[in-house]
């Protein structure tokens, strides 16, 4: 698939500029990010790869303010991440989803999207129904609701927490390894999910992944090599992987 | 956004019944054992005080005796033995430390109207002599305070009918008198009835009016419990029935001083004081004051007060330390346990966080949630410590006083024939009754079991918001955590 490169003209919904990022661990200080820069607009469906510990999940959480940069700046509609109220920016403007979906095992399928809904701010009347229905958009049906997210399929569980994370109507959506613990087919689901999101729903779609399968769907492709963050040129074909990972 | 924080508290206490079940059986035995430990110290401290307060508080001013008896032992002749000034007495009780005084006066009578009852059971010795013919007389104990007349020596009567002289009549020393109803029944004589006591050398006589009845209620030998009390005394100034209770007439010390004919005089004087431990300082003001300890003698059972509290004290202290001890640990016990339970919900801090709830909310959660859970152990663990407290309290205070029975403390020392100097109980067999003890929750109990709960949930609270707060969602989302 061709990849399409972002018109620079166009304002962009999320910017990295010089983004830097460094981190102690009990041996030793690890710098995960040296000098991101990008732009990411809205109704474009991006995909971040790069190899395992290149440092995609770090730039994910400092994009959705879960984490300040060390050096640079994000900016979301021209704000600096590290000026605004992070909190609400993620309850009103970012959905989150997790490789290992992180759904609250001891909340049904439904609760856990109007959890999601309480925190960004729903009217206490009608949550029931509205989580319902985001589920019934992301293909969950209203049995598979009212089951603890514990027992439902990967599958199912990445699709309530997709539902989880347009619960806010988010203007980003982050996805961080979505199909690394679901089989190809599903994963394929996934991603024509999130496409639709982006392309349908006018969000920008974030995705980090090894996987050619998303690098093929995406309009955007973005590698982190050595802590730097390259656009891939057009027809430069598919991502570099790890270890000959998908 | 309140509502929505606490709804999702209980629902997370519910769900996930296993870990609220293990804090609210942790806490709730730590409250349970707080509770029980409390209450038994309450009761401990009851025990004490009514111990101090029955036992130890009283101090009598009474002729010399000892030296008496040591100058007949030396050979000399038989001093004489003077009763104690009223003045005396009235210096002592204006003390600080004086709450009542009770002024005694015995003497001896015979009357031409009344017959004696022949109470071959009674406790005096001497009252077969004194039916035999060598004295048929009457002993008549006068006393200021009324209330202490009823419980005498081995003896305890109840008001049966009619009344106890009061404080005026004793002021004014009216000639009224308290029977036993025996004594009226054999000489046919009832309330409002009178009767006349001549002084043992007849020089003085007076008629004296039946105000009231007693019933004489000593229980059989070996069951009976002794109580404080002051009466008689006697010209020798001991407490014992002469005469046995039928034949002792009641009567204010002041007309009983009269028909003794030593006015300004008494047998005895009792000293209630506002605490036991106050006896040093009150012995030291009675010195000062100038008693002739050659004369007058001072007796505190202060040794029988502190055997009688010694298992109370030790329960007291005991279940105090105890107390502090378990509210320390449980501390302790509960932040370790928050602590654990929150870093094993790190996962679920992190998507609540990337969800875009604030600290705060998810440290409101977390305290509303541990609090929940106090609250609950509060409840239950009180409601076990109450129903367990008494059966502890008392085993925990046979276990004190078996072990002061084996130490050399021991019990105090009763003199031959069961006659104990000075008020106080004293053993009536070979072993005295085993000491009660009755739990009590007043409000004081009640405010601290709160207060424990309070240190409780604090403890909890701020582990769980302590490690919540320290949690990074971007590093426990990442697994970098």
């Amino acid at each position: 698939m061709e990849t399409k490169r972002a018109n620079t003209n166009e304002k962009a919904l999320l910017e990295l500029e010089e983004v830097a990022y460094a981190y102690r661990t009990p041996g030793q200080p690890v710098t995960a990010i040296r000098r991101a820069t990008g732009r990411f607009e809205a109704g474009r469906f991006y995909a971040l790869t790069g190899r395992s510990g290149s440092g995609k999940s770090t730039l994910l959480a400092l994009m959705a303010g879960l984490d300040l940069p060390t050096g640079g700046e994000i900016r979301f509609e021209g704000a600096s991440l590290s000026r605004i109220n992070r909190d609400a920016y993620r309850r009103r403007k970012v959905g989150l989803v997790f490789q290992a979906f992180h759904l609250l095992p001891q909340l049904t399928a439904a609760e856990n999207v109007t959890l999601a809904g309480e925190i960004s701010g729903w009217p206490r009347r009608g949550r029931t129904e509205r989580a319902m229905g985001l589920l019934g958009r992301v293909g969950i049906d209203a049995v598979t609701a009212r089951r603890r997210s514990l027992l439902l399929s990967g599958g199912e569980q990445q699709r309530v927490a997709i539902a989880r994370a347009l619960a806010p109507e988010p203007r980003l959506v982050l996805a961080d390894e979505p199909t690394g613990n679901l089989d190809q087919e599903t994963g394929e689901g996934i991603i024509g999910l999130l496409g639709e999101l982006a392309h349908r729903e006018g969000c920008c779609v974030i995705v980090a992944s090894h996987s050619r399968m998303v690098a093929g769907r995406a309009d955007e492709v973005w590698n982190i090599k050595d802590g730097h963050l390259l656009p891939s040129t057009l027809g430069a074909g598919p991502p570099e992987t790890a270890d000959g990972e998908e | 956004m309140l509502f929505d924080i606490i709804r999702r508290a209980f629902r997370n206490l519910v769900r996930v019944p296993g870990r609220t079940l293990l804090l609210i059986v942790v806490l709730g035995a730590i409250v349970g054992l707080a509770v029980t430990g409390l209450a038994v110290q309450a009761g401990a401290q009851l025990g004490l005080a009514d111990a101090k307060r029955n036992m130890g508080n009283e101090v009598r001013l009474m002729p010399n005796f000892t030296a008496a008896r040591r100058a007949v032992l030396g050979g000399q002749s038989m001093p004489d033995i003077p009763g104690v000034p009223e003045s005396l007495v009235d210096s002592l009780a204006a003390s600080g430390y004086v709450t009542q005084t009770d002024r005694a006066v015995t003497a001896m009578a015979t009357s031409p109207d009344l017959t004696p009852v022949s109470d071959e059971s009674g406790s005096g010795s001497l009252g077969p002599r004194l039916r035999a013919g060598l004295l048929d007389g009457f002993q008549v104990s006068g006393n200021s305070l009324p209330g202490e007349v009823l419980t005498s020596g081995r003896s305890e009567r109840v008001l049966a009918k009619g009344r106890l002289y009061t404080a005026e009549e004793v002021a004014s020393g009216a000639a009224v008198a308290v029977i036993d109803e025996s004594l009226a029944e054999k000489n046919g004589l009832d309330l409002g009835g009178s009767f006349t006591l001549e002084s043992l050398d007849g020089l003085s006589s007076e008629t004296f009016t039946i105000i009231g009845l007693t019933s004489d209620v000593t229980p059989p030998e070996g069951e009976m419990t002794f109580s404080s009390g002051a009466i008689s005394g006697g010209g020798m100034g001991m407490r014992f029935s002469l005469f046995g209770s039928s034949n002792q007439l009641l009567v204010p010390y002041t007309a009983a001083q009269r028909l003794r004919g030593q006015a300004g005089e008494l047998s005895t004087a009792v000293f209630y004081l506002d605490d036991p431990g106050h006896l040093g300082a009150f012995r030291s003001e009675a010195e000062s004051a100038g008693i002739d300890s050659e004369k007058y003698m001072l007796v505190a059972d202060d040794a029988q007060a502190q055997a009688a509290a010694a298992p109370f004290e030790a329960l007291e202290g005991f279940t105090r330390v105890g107390v502090v001890a378990l509210v320390i640990v449980g501390a302790l016990v509960v932040i370790l346990l928050m602590s654990l339970v929150t870093r094993e919900r790190k996962l679920e801090i992190g998507v609540l966080r990337a969800l875009g709830a604030s600290r705060g909310s998810v440290a409101a959660q977390f305290v509303i949630e541990t609090a929940t859970v106090c609250l609950v152990a509060l409840l239950i663990g009180g409601l076990i410590g109450g129903f367990a407290a008494q059966g502890s309290a008392e085993r925990l205070l046979e276990r004190e006083v078996a072990a002061m029975e084996r130490g050399p403390a021991g019990r105090t020392a009763v003199l031959p024939g069961g006659i104990s100097i000075i008020g106080g109980p004293a053993p009536t067999g070979d072993e005295a009754a085993a000491p009660d003890i009755s739990v009590r929750f007043g409000w004081r109990q009640v405010a601290t079991i709160l207060g424990i709960g309070l240190v409780l949930a604090t403890s909890g609270s701020a582990a769980a918001v302590y490690w919540g707060m320290k949690m990074e969602p971007a590093s426990i989302l990442t697994s970098r955590n």
